[in-house]
């Protein structure tokens, strides 16, 4: 009897702990959970280009597989980020994405767009920070950052950071990653106004996204 | 089969070091001509589709900056040993090398057959040893079509005879011909390995070889998509009486620039051993490289 007990805890433990480990993300947003491989399969996302997206390196499990990313999608000046869980779907290895939290953005200028593994704060390099920039000089890589985010990956959330002060970002396109051109990076982060409508984590997506009001 | 006499072991044995870095040197030529050809870019939704072509009427600047340390060791008998040290040979021979290529690839306009034609130019080469496996101004010549690789046919160079050039040309062709790409989308986060099995002719001995390169797509931004690249080197000779083994693994990253349609950087650094056991003796090689290559595509303006 008491080995029996036993076993049902170990297996609870053993359960808990599986499926513990991967129940994070923002329970709040209205797209949290939903799995797709390509954004435009869901409807919310319906219209919306996907721009980009990166691993977070520190996601990378023992097995050497990402556990998580981004992803940056665009339907005109409305603008989506998602952080995401990687998820391994079949034999092909090809992967799915289930959404942890979304940063929709709106109203974003033609000279504005969001970055995200390609920031620094007081000078360190953090892949999981996520900004609002304006382009200075898009050769030199030169950004204003109006808004900046947290990806914090143990909760799977993304947080709106109150203060951007110390926030660089840089163009980092030539080298793939570009850490190392952190560190030649030592500039006054610029924080400016801006137009762009940020409907944050707290914003109840229950529609289509499109059909958001957006605060003025 | 290719039967030595006495003497001729010792001259062979010298004389292996320098196949076995001509056989490097066209594992390096390989990876040139692999990684030169652009990535089909078809821009969508459900990610890249991740193939290999030359496009009509374009330029294709590259720089290759290779390094490799080798380390040469003879295993055999104390008198063999002897016998090589009194030639002035060292065990294990130490060997540090380091060249820069300049190529240029322009491709002709797209005709009816949907073919266009192709050269490859070997602008220059720098290299600390002096040695150039492929003379300045040798230009290759063939033809692709925008579904297949290019076929390469002839090889205008004063500086190669017959028969270097034949080899030059079979080495491009078997590289080449066995380059079909398997089309395949990728995401971010994916990854995806691609085996190319190669037949190079080298001192008369056909090597066969066989790299597995997987490809993972760690992100894509700013129009750059950026892989991780790790690599499984296999050999194995063709070959009836002498044994050569070997294996090797790389690694490296690939920027594939989105909008241009081309590998804009590729680097890779490769860990390889081979042994080469004859009659008397064998050889183990230790082989560390490096490459990093450069590409600027340009219209081909006539």
């Amino acid at each position: 009897m008491m080995k029996r007990t036993q076993h049902i805890l170990l297996t609870l433990l053993i359960l808990a702990t599986l499926f513990g480990c991967n129940n994070i993300g923002n329970t709040d947003n209205p797209m949290f959970g939903k799995i797709y491989r390509n954004a435009s399969e869901l409807p919310e996302f319906k219209g919306y280009q996907e721009m980009g997206g990166s691993v977070i390196e520190s996601s990378r499990n023992t097995e050497g597989y990402y556990e998580l990313a981004f992803s940056y999608l665009q339907k005109k000046d409305s603008h989506i980020l998602i952080l995401e869980e990687i998820l391994k779907s079949d034999k092909k290895e090809e992967v799915k994405y289930k959404i942890l939290d979304t940063i929709h953005v709106q109203y974003v200028k033609e000279d504005q767009f969001l970055t995200f593994g390609a920031c620094s704060k007081d000078e360190s390099f953090n892949e999981k920070l996520i900004a609002l920039v304006s382009v200075i000089n898009d050769s030199t890589g030169d950004y204003k950052v109006v808004k900046a985010w947290l990806a914090d990956t143990k909760e799977g959330r993304i947080k709106t950071l109150a203060d951007t002060k110390g926030i660089n970002c840089i163009r980092n396109d030539d080298e793939g990653c570009g850490v190392d051109e952190y560190e030649e990076v030592v500039e006054d982060s610029l924080i400016t106004d801006t137009t762009a409508q940020i409907i944050s984590i707290d914003t109840v997506i229950t529609q289509p996204i499109d059909s958001i009001a957006v605060k003025q | 089969m290719i039967r030595f006499k006495r003497t001729e072991k010792y001259n062979t044995a010298f004389n292996t070091i320098t196949p076995t870095n001509s056989y490097m040197k066209k594992i390096f030529l390989v990876l040139v001509t692999v990684s030169l050809f652009s990535f089909d870019r078809q821009h969508a939704d459900d990610g890249f589709a991740f193939t290999t072509q030359l496009l009509p009427e374009k330029k294709y600047d590259q720089t290759i900056e290779q390094t490799s340390m080798a380390e040469l060791t003879y295993i055999a008998s104390k008198e063999f040993l002897q016998k090589l040290k009194a030639k002035g040979i060292e065990n294990p021979t130490i060997t540090n090398t380091n060249s820069v290529t300049e190529s240029v690839v322009k491709t002709g306009q797209l005709n009816s057959d949907d073919r266009f034609p192709v050269t490859m130019e070997f602008v220059k080469t720098t290299s600390s040893d002096g040695k150039k496996t492929i003379p300045d101004g040798a230009i290759v010549y063939g033809h692709a079509t925008t579904k297949t690789l290019p076929q390469f046919d002839s090889i205008v160079s004063d500086g190669l005879d017959a028969k270097m050039k034949s080899t030059i040309l079979k080495t491009l062709e078997s590289t080449f011909a066995q380059m079909a790409l398997p089309e395949r989308k990728v995401k971010v986060g994916e990854s995806f390995s691609i085996k190319t099995p190669l037949a190079l002719p080298i001192a008369g001995m056909n090597v066969e070889m066989d790299i597995t390169t997987k490809y993972k797509l760690i992100s894509v931004k700013n129009g750059m998509a950026d892989f991780d690249i790790t690599q499984v080197y296999t050999m194995k000779l063709n070959y009836s009486k002498y044994e050569i083994k070997g294996k090797g693994t790389g690694d490296g990253k690939l920027v594939y620039d989105i909008e241009n349609s081309y590998n804009k950087k590729y680097s890779v650094n490769i860990d390889m051993t081979m042994g080469v056991k004859l009659d008397d003796f064998a050889i183990a090689l230790k082989m560390k490289s490096g490459l990093i290559q450069a590409v600027v595509i340009s219209p081909n303006k006539k």
